[in-house]
């Protein structure tokens, strides 16, 4: 059998559902025989709401952070140059970026891509966009 | 839909598209825990913006022995504190944009809730936010703090108290 202190400092996760069955058990034994750690029982389960409430109040995270990410770890294209014929489908891309290698090129030919030149070690897949 | 655990292993080999994924998947828990740190709006993007390059980078050090998103809420606890400790050094210039009041704060409860946090130690506001706001479990709250378990437990046992206190 826990005690009031013990009981007290569990009460959040017993609240929150996050408590080990046992530790649960323990916490709600202890709830029906003390009136105390009812009354902070329903204190807690308050707060919960409450900041909660606070919390949701907040804006969310704005989309340009995610362009800012791509910017600064170099993922970001900081130019782009097409240089094609629709006449013959051919289309040679060239773009530049503070990743490594810095200028990358491609080849599209009747709208296939042809990569003909990527060094990098590190082999990224496809580009997932500028926007979450 | 990727395992967490499939998409960092993705992201340490360079993968793009993972790493955009991780981003939707855990931009906006990061967000409000440091916003929750910082209590300014841009210095929390900033915070953010930090953590998941640092994320980038250092994939391919996750172990697996935490959750992922206990690994990241632990950077991005690192980055809030090195950013107050450059805005304190006068390192950088901080953004008073992020200070202005919310204009979605009108909700009478958040609104009281958020003044009373203010005046509460970062120390017991992360530990709020991460039990009551998170969900965290005790082992998952006191990994990301970096505390033992027992420690947690008081902390936040002081922390309600602080709070409420404000609150009355």
């Amino acid at each position: 059998m826990i005690d009031c202190n013990e009981a007290q400092e569990l009460l959040p996760w017993y609240a929150t559902g996050r408590l080990p069955t046992r530790d649960a058990e323990d916490v709600a034994a202890h709830l029906l025989s003390c009136s105390a750690c009812r009354n902070e029982l329903a204190d807690v389960v308050w707060l919960r709401q409450a900041i909660g409430a606070a919390e949701r109040d907040n804006p969310p995270v704005r989309g340009q952070v995610w362009r800012r990410i791509m910017t600064s770890a170099g993922l970001r294209p900081i130019a782009d140059i097409d240089i094609g014929s629709l006449l013959v489908g051919l289309r040679l891309g060239v773009s530049a970026s503070r990743a490594r290698p810095p200028v990358r090129a491609s080849l599209h030919v009747l709208g296939r891509r042809v990569r003909i030149a990527n060094p990098s070690r590190r082999k990224p897949n496809s580009d997932p966009g500028e926007e979450p | 839909m990727r395992s967490d655990e499939a998409l960092i292993c993705a992201v340490a080999r360079g993968d793009r598209t993972a790493f955009h994924e991780l981003y939707q998947r855990h931009a906006e828990r990061v967000y409000r825990f440091a916003r929750s740190l910082v209590w300014n709006g841009p210095l929390a993007e900033e915070v953010l913006q930090e953590t998941m390059l640092a994320v980038w980078k250092q994939a391919g050090r996750f172990r697996g022995n935490s959750k992922l998103s206990t690994w990241i809420l632990g950077i991005a606890r690192n980055q809030a504190h090195a950013l107050q400790r450059r805005e304190a050094r006068g390192a950088r210039t901080p953004d008073i944009a992020g200070v202005e009041p919310d204009p979605s704060e009108t909700v009478e409860i958040g609104v009281r809730v958020q003044r009373a946090l203010r005046q509460l130690s970062a120390e017991h506001r992360e530990a709020l936010h991460l039990v009551f706001f998170d969900e965290l479990s005790v082992a998952d709250a006191a990994a990301v703090l970096g505390v033992p378990e027992g420690t947690l437990k008081s902390r936040l046992f002081y922390a309600r108290k602080a709070l409420s206190k404000e609150l009355r």
